[in-house]
């Protein structure tokens, strides 16, 4: 979840291009960010469908404003996550917040690898599951465990997508996670047992 | 212990996350483990979790067809900094809209919104059109008044994507058509239909006041507007190469489904009567056209 010093550079560079119109430099950012901004969409609005069309626009709105981007110490990715969580606040004003959960994903499970936790107790939960128990966070949280888990940004970065102080956004994440886990819990009771005896 | 534990749990997190072992990490921090484990156990699952969220290629490619045209257009079109933009000096910026609010208003249907009237996006009295239009829906009151207004504008949208695609302005026309999508949508909203291709969703608002005689209006206004959109467009084809004229053909069928959604849902509200919302749920792949 830490970002690269090679990454910032080619981000750097392809950033300074595209604000020059150079159009792989375009082609390379989409490609680089799309399936990070669509996994933050998803999180935030619940429908893949729904999600498309935001991301879809994000970038258009990237491609219109990019000139106004200036470097100033805030990495690429918090403007960039600005935008769609702008594009994601226009979206639920124009159509009312509710929840939209196709039933094709509610019904997809998703299964972890027991030995991904350490031979930690098995979680086996929905997408609903997850879905509702976002919702009950508050905004920020739902936010800072959005980028964080869902987008794979930084701490640093995080901060810098929610103007906040990196502690705050620690802070946020741990309860998030607190809120997040006691949720499932009643939701998937496999995740109740702790993890004592799984080394 | 707060900040001593947020820092932790970040440690653990950032760590895991790039494949340590859990285990290791929490035999770091002892005094932690029982309440860190768990927490971190949920955040694997919900990156676990995150990871499921793919989008599919297809839509994937369409997006980037769309913003590639974009970009294209961008280029051959190119940015100009308009003077009202003011940024020399910011604090006018404000002052400046505020001004230019009062002077719309005072206008009214004065010389340069008529002038307008006729402007399509990226034109320069573009603006004043889209602020009379604003002005107009906030001045609306009643649901009637509201869905009768956005099927309006759906229909001027519609007049906007025939001059876009005459010009050859297709990217600017598909954002348009998303405009007359909204308009059409909003106007469902306000006549208490909810509209929507998702297949599990709940209202939104209460049902509307909107009356009978009111929704065969409109139901009969927006048939019209489809019909008369459909024809339109339909006598360009003819002068288009084969690629445009398959890009007219998808704009046809995009606003025929949108304004068809609409009109069957209150066809189907005019049968029930009582229902605070009915979904429209169109064939699979319907919206993929």
């Amino acid at each position: 979840m830490q970002t690269n010093p090679d990454d910032r550079k080619v981000v750097g560079e392809l950033v300074k291009k595209a604000q020059q119109g150079h159009q792989p430099a375009f082609a390379g950012l989409y490609e680089r960010y799309y399936d990070q901004i669509y996994r933050y969409v998803s999180f935030k609005c619940g429908s893949p469908t729904e999600a498309e069309d935001i991301t879809g626009e994000v970038f258009l709105k990237m491609l219109e404003s990019i000139h106004t981007f200036k470097w100033q110490g805030h990495p690429f990715t918090s403007w960039l996550y600005r935008i769609a969580h702008n594009q994601i606040v226009d979206n639920f004003r124009r159509k009312g917040r509710r929840q939209t959960v196709p039933l094709d994903d509610a019904e997809r499970r998703i299964g972890v690898d027991a030995s991904d936790l350490e031979r930690a107790a098995e979680i086996n939960m929905t997408i609903t599951d997850v879905m509702s128990a976002m919702d009950s966070l508050t905004d920020l949280q739902r936010e800072v465990i959005s980028l964080r888990f869902g987008s794979g940004l930084s701490v640093a970065e995080t901060a810098q997508a929610v103007g906040r102080k990196d502690n705050a956004v620690k802070a946020l994440q741990h309860a998030g996670l607190k809120k997040l886990r006691a949720l499932m819990v009643q939701l998937t009771p496999a995740i109740s047992p702790a993890i004592e005896g799984d080394a | 212990m707060s900040q001593e534990f947020n820092n932790a749990l970040n440690d653990c997190l950032e760590r895991v996350s790039q494949g340590e072992n859990l285990q290791k990490c929490l035999s770091e921090y002892p005094q932690y483990r029982e309440e860190l484990g768990p927490l971190v156990q949920v955040a694997v699952s919900t990156m676990k979790f995150a990871e499921t969220m793919t989008p599919s290629q297809q839509s994937k490619n369409r997006n980037f067809q769309s913003f590639l045209q974009a970009v294209q257009t961008a280029q051959t079109e190119p940015r100009k900094k308009p003077w009202y933009s003011f940024s020399w000096l910011p604090l006018a910026k404000p002052i400046a809209i505020s001004l230019v609010a009062v002077v719309v208003l005072a206008m009214g249907a004065g010389v340069t919104t008529a002038a307008s009237s006729d402007a399509v996006p990226g034109e320069s009295l573009y603006w004043v059109k889209t602020t009379r239009e604003n002005v107009q829906l906030r001045l609306n009151r009643s649901d009637a008044s509201k869905a009768q207004t956005h099927a309006d504008l759906a229909n001027v949208r519609g007049e906007e994507i025939r001059k876009l695609v005459s010009k050859g302005r297709y990217t600017a026309a598909n954002e348009v058509m998303k405009r007359l999508n909204r308009h059409l949508q909003s106007s469902a909203v306000h006549v208490g239909i909810d509209v929507t291709v998702n297949r599990q969703e709940m209202p939104q608002r209460p049902p509307s006041r909107f009356r009978g005689r009111n929704v065969d209006q409109l139901r009969a206004s927006l048939e019209q507007n489809s019909h008369v959109m459909r024809i339109e467009l339909n006598k360009m084809v003819s002068e288009l190469t084969p690629e445009q004229k398959q890009q007219l053909q998808q704009f046809m069928r995009r606003s025929e489904l949108y304004y068809r959604m609409l009109v069957d849902a209150m066809t189907e509200r005019g049968n029930t009567g009582q229902l605070p919302f009915i979904r429209i749920v169109p064939p699979q792949g319907a919206m993929q056209r």
